[in-house]
């Protein structure tokens, strides 16, 4: 079973749901006028991303990136406040940070076969991540209806206890069906993946994800929105994308300063050990 | 007291992985040759003139980075010759050595001038990789070289090391006799790995400055301590030879023939799009 909670539910209630699950449903998080925003900004994006080059990218799927910088609309989903609270006990104890690893659309184009199920935690490589030791928190946001047909993501509620390297067979694996801006959150140790588009009509997700801030990204943040990008964009959002320091001393900006400098050099941020950031606007 | 040992300018990369693997850390004498060592001083005189001094806004920070000490990053934009420091072929091998079980590739932490003026008292003892002391590895996730370019005496605040501590319990502090602290003189170099013990020492000089070169690869899966896509932007990381690019993150980080991934995507392509062809090296 996915757990599936009601948009509002308290982030206690979503973390303990993902503490058994690995994996959970919040239906509606996002009213569709957003989304179609969100869809309305990135059209012109979409429509000249080629598809993948190899399986595990989805030879009929379209993956676009950048959306923080091409999407305004999308800010509010990246700052949703329940989808925060998860990525900060799951990912950044007190003292600790978390950042945006990627905020892509996958569009799988009608005929795209369903992806091999996966943990995201696999990305960095054979580092053996320790059992419930969570390094990224991935929210697909459903653009459109998901159903049966068209796509919806596959998972295995549970698996997060699961040894790790297992292949798993997808046909076992129950999908996330859900309404148009809904979420699926889906922990780094959870087993999943995207599901076969048997209908004939494009299946879009914004796959948003969260990774403890010493990790590198999986989008470069600092080139797909570059400072004087960053500079029109709201401060909680450009810390999100990575201008802030990952620990105590990770993504100096010049020779010691705090990266967010780099995007508005005529403030003072100050650099402190520990918890940060240690600013003063000037 | 126990040394580090010392290995002549001309020996291999193996042998530099070697004593590091017993020790946690080895000297190569005269790894910088004069010429070189001449060249990337010159280049640094006019940057460290101009440094602004140690103004981190926090008493923790500054006592750490040192208020004597005036540092340096962004060096593959600002001194050419630290490049070539950087692509030594045994430097790279002795990184890719240590770090090759736990990642496919390495990437540039930090390349630092750590010029340290007199009166600076030590750093605390400390292990590089606990800038990612969240990832309860027992595998070093970096590797770091400390360069002279001026004679460091013990006494102008050579590194402190202890030697063998790679292998010690996280919690277990040294005696001072555990201690040793570095003679290098001009172009020598200290070789180190992530979880070994050491130290900024102190420069108990009334008149001299310590200058050296900090050189450090991490996993490529990290986050590295210098941001180097601001501090080393497209437009002069296009000038670089393709290998400079690749150890400054201007390459995907591709794990995929292990199982994993790409990290470090520039719309959703490969951030080396951006630079155009590079040099040949």
């Amino acid at each position: 079973m996915i757990p599936r909670l009601a948009s509002g539910t308290p982030y206690e209630d979503v973390i303990a749901a993902l503490d058994l699950s690995g994996c959970v449903v919040i239906e509606s998080l996002a009213a569709p006028e957003t989304v179609t925003n969100i869809l309305d900004q990135l059209a012109p994006f979409m429509e000249r991303t080629p598809a993948g080059q190899d399986e595990l990218s989805g030879l009929r799927t379209r993956r676009t990136g950048a959306v923080p910088a091409r999407a305004p609309a999308s800010w509010s989903l990246l700052r949703e406040p329940t989808i925060l609270a998860v990525a900060e006990h799951f990912l950044a104890p007190p003292g600790q940070r978390f950042h945006i690893c990627t905020a892509v659309t996958s569009d799988l184009l009608p005929g795209q076969e369903a992806q091999s199920i996966h943990r995201d935690q696999w990305t960095y490589g054979y580092y053996p991540w320790p059992t419930g030791f969570e390094v990224e928190v991935n929210v697909l946001w459903a653009m459109q209806d998901f159903d049966d047909t068209n796509g919806a993501t596959r998972v295995f509620p549970g698996s997060r206890a699961w040894d790790d390297g297992l292949e798993l067979d997808g046909a076992d694996a129950i999908a996330a069906t859900c309404p148009i801006g809904s979420a699926i959150v889906v922990l780094g140790s959870c087993y999943h993946g995207a599901g076969a588009n048997e209908s004939d009509t494009n299946r879009v997700a914004l796959s948003v994800g969260y990774q403890r801030a010493w990790l590198r990204q999986g989008e470069n943040q600092y080139l797909n929105c570059p400072p004087d990008v960053a500079a029109t964009m709201p401060d909680d959002i450009v810390r999100l994308l990575g201008y802030q320091r990952g620990s105590d001393a990770l993504g100096y900006w010049r020779d010691g300063e705090d990266p967010m400098t780099a995007v508005h050099p005529d403030r003072t941020y100050h650099v402190g050990l520990g918890t940060g950031p240690e600013e003063s606007n000037a | 007291m126990l040394e580090l040992q010392r290995l002549p300018a001309d020996c291999t990369a193996d042998d530099i992985v070697e004593v590091n693997e017993q020790d946690g850390g080895v000297i190569v004498d005269g790894w910088i040759s004069p010429e070189r060592l001449e060249r990337f001083n010159a280049e640094l005189d006019p940057l460290l003139d101009a440094h602004p001094g140690t103004n981190s806004g926090s008493a923790a920070s500054d006592a750490f980075l040192g208020h004597k000490t005036r540092r340096i990053q962004g060096l593959c934009a600002k001194a050419p010759t630290f490049v070539e420091i950087m692509l030594d072929e045994r430097l790279l091998s002795f990184a890719r050595a240590v770090i090759g079980p736990i990642s496919p590739t390495i990437i540039l932490n930090d390349g630092e001038v750590i010029d340290i003026g007199p009166g600076e008292p030590a750093q605390f003892l400390h292990r590089d990789d606990d800038a990612w002391n969240f990832a309860n590895t027992t595998h070093p996730m970096i590797v770091n070289t400390i360069a002279a370019l001026v004679d460091v005496t013990p006494e102008l605040g050579g590194t402190l090391v202890v030697p063998g501590s790679h292998r010690w319990d996280a919690d277990r502090q040294p005696t001072d006799a555990e201690i040793t602290a570095c003679d290098l003189p001009a172009g020598s170099t200290l070789f180190f790995r992530g979880d070994t013990l050491h130290a900024g020492g102190a420069n108990t000089t009334t008149d001299k400055r310590r200058r050296a070169l900090s050189t450090g690869f991490c996993c490529g899966w990290l986050r590295p301590v210098e941001n180097s896509y601001t501090n080393v932007p497209p437009d002069v990381a296009a000038t670089l030879p393709r290998e400079a690019q690749e150890l400054l993150g201007y390459s995907l980080y591709d794990a995929s023939e292990v199982g994993g991934g790409y990290l470090g995507y520039h719309d959703m392509g490969d951030p080396m799009s951006l630079l155009g062809r590079g040099q040949t090296a």
